[in-house]
C-alpha cells in the first residue's frame, strides 16, 4: 500500500511538472514580452476644409500609415511612431507627400499594452510637393482607442480629432479639422 | 484506506488536468498560423507606353503600399489577396482609388512557409471612379505583375523583400496608357 501511494504521489509530481514551467512561462512572457507593436488600418473621416470655397467631405483610405509601437517594459505610456510616403517623378512631374508623426498611448485599462482601452494624443509634420511648390504643415491629433485581443494578435479600434495648420503649397492636404476613426490589426514581435 | 485512496486518485486527476489541457492546447497551435499580414516600403521605376512621346519614365517610392494578407498552405503554393483603398467624397466631387490584387505565391524546394525563396506571379485591378462637379466617371485598368522574393527570419517575424516587374495594360477607351514598372518592396510579415 505504501508503495503504491509513493508510487501516485511520483505519478502527481511528474505529471504537474510541465503544467507549473508552463505557469511560469506565462507569468514570464507578460515582463519580457513583446518589444513592437506594429500594425496598419482603414481610416474613415470627416474632413472639415478651412480652405474658402471648399466644403467638407468624407475621406477613407487603407492603408492608412504604418504604426511602430514600442511595447515598455512597464508603464502605462508607450510611444507610437507614424508614418506614410507617397514619392514619384513620373512623366517628369515630381510629388511627395510624407507625414511622420509620433503619439504617445496611455492605456488606461488592467490590460496594458495588449488589450483594453487606451488615450492617445501625437504631433507631426505634413511634407509634400503636388507639383506646385513644396509646403510643410504641423499636425495635432488626439484620441481614444481599444485593443481588442484576436488569437496572437489584436482588433484596434481609435476614435479622433486632428488639426492640420495651413499651408497654401499643400493645398487640401492641409488647413483642416478632421473627426473620424480607424480600425486595424496590431501584431506584436 | 477506500477514501485516503480515492482522494489521491482524484488529487492525481486534478493535477493532471491542467496538463492535459495544455497538451491539447499545444496540438491544436501546432497547427501553425493562418495568415501572413504584411505591408512593405515600395520602390519602382515606371516606364509609360501607349505612345507617350516625352517625360515618359520616372521613379515612385511609397509606404505602406498595400496591405497584404496571405493565407498559408502546407503545400508550396499559396495565396495571397493585396489590397490598397482610398475614397474621398466631397470637396465638390468624390475620387475612388481602388486597387485589388491576388497573387500566387510558389516557395522553393528548401524554403518554409516562414523562411526562404519564393516565386510569385498575380492579376490585378486598378479601379478609379471619380466626379469633380458633373457626371462620375470610371476607368479600370488590368495588370500583371511576377516577381521573386526572400522571407528572412527576425524573431518571431520576417523581413520580406521582393523584386517585381509589372505590366499594366492600356485602356485606350479612357486613354489610360499602358505602364511597365520595376522595383522592389521590402516590409515586414507577421503570423497570426
Amino acid at each position: 500500500m505504501r508503495k503504491l501511494f509513493g508510487g501516485m504521489v511520483w505519478v502527481a509530481l511528474v505529471l504537474s511538472l510541465p503544467a507549473a514551467a508552463h505557469a511560469q512561462r506565462r507569468a514570464a512572457a507578460p515582463m519580457g514580452g513583446a518589444k513592437h507593436e506594429f500594425g496598419v488600418d482603414v481610416g474613415l473621416a470627416y474632413v472639415s476644409s478651412n480652405i474658402t470655397g471648399v466644403n467638407g467631405g468624407i475621406v477613407m483610405v487603407t492603408p492608412l500609415d504604418v504604426r511602430f509601437g514600442f511595447v515598455p517594459r512597464s508603464g502605462k505610456m508607450m510611444w507610437e511612431p507614424r508614418l506614410s510616403l507617397n514619392f514619384s517623378t513620373v512623366g517628369g512631374n515630381t510629388t511627395y507627400l510624407f507625414t511622420p508623426q509620433v503619439n504617445m498611448l496611455y492605456s488606461n485599462s488592467t490590460g496594458g499594452h495588449r488589450r483594453g482601452m487606451y488615450f492617445t494624443g501625437g504631433a507631426g509634420l505634413v511634407l509634400g510637393d503636388g507639383g506646385a511648390g513644396s509646403g510643410t504643415a504641423v499636425k495635432l491629433e488626439g484620441g481614444i482607442g481599444w485593443r481588442k485581443p484576436y488569437e496572437g494578435a489584436a482588433w484596434r479600434y481609435e476614435f479622433g480629432l486632428q488639426w492640420v495648420s495651413s499651408s497654401a503649397a499643400l493645398g487640401l492636404a492641409a488647413d483642416y479639422i478632421a473627426i473620424g476613426g480607424r480600425v486595424g490589426i496590431s501584431l506584436w514581435h | 484506506m477506500r477514501k485516503v485512496t480515492s482522494t489521491l486518485v482524484a488529487a492525481v486527476a486534478l493535477v493532471a488536468l491542467p496538463h492535459i489541457a495544455l497538451a491539447q492546447r499545444a496540438r491544436s497551435a501546432a497547427g501553425g498560423p493562418k495568415n501572413e499580414i504584411g505591408v512593405d516600403l515600395g520602390a519602382a521605376y515606371s516606364h509609360v507606353g501607349s505612345g507617350c512621346a516625352a517625360d515618359c519614365s520616372g521613379i515612385g517610392i511609397g509606404t505602406p503600399v498595400d496591405i497584404r494578407w496571405g493565407f498559408m498552405a502546407t503545400g508550396q503554393l499559396s495565396f495571397e489577396p493585396r489590397f490598397s483603398l482610398s475614397y474621398i467624397s466631397g470637396f465638390g466631387g468624390h475620387d475612388l482609388i481602388f486597387n485589388p490584387d491576388l497573387n500566387v505565391i510558389y516557395r522553393m524546394k528548401k524554403s518554409t512557409p516562414r523562411r526562404g525563396m519564393y516565386l510569385t506571379g498575380g492579376l490585378g485591378f486598378a479601379i478609379n471612379n471619380r466626379a469633380s462637379g458633373g457626371p462620375s466617371t470610371s476607368a479600370t485598368q488590368l495588370s500583371l505583375n511576377a516577381g521573386v522574393g526572400k522571407r528572412i527570419p527576425m524573431e518571431s517575424n520576417a523581413w520580406r523583400v521582393e523584386g517585381f516587374l509589372r505590366y499594366n495594360f492600356e485602356n485606350s477607351g479612357k486613354g489610360i496608357p499602358s505602364q511597365f514598372d520595376i522595383g522592389a518592396r521590402l516590409g515586414m510579415s507577421f503570423w497570426r
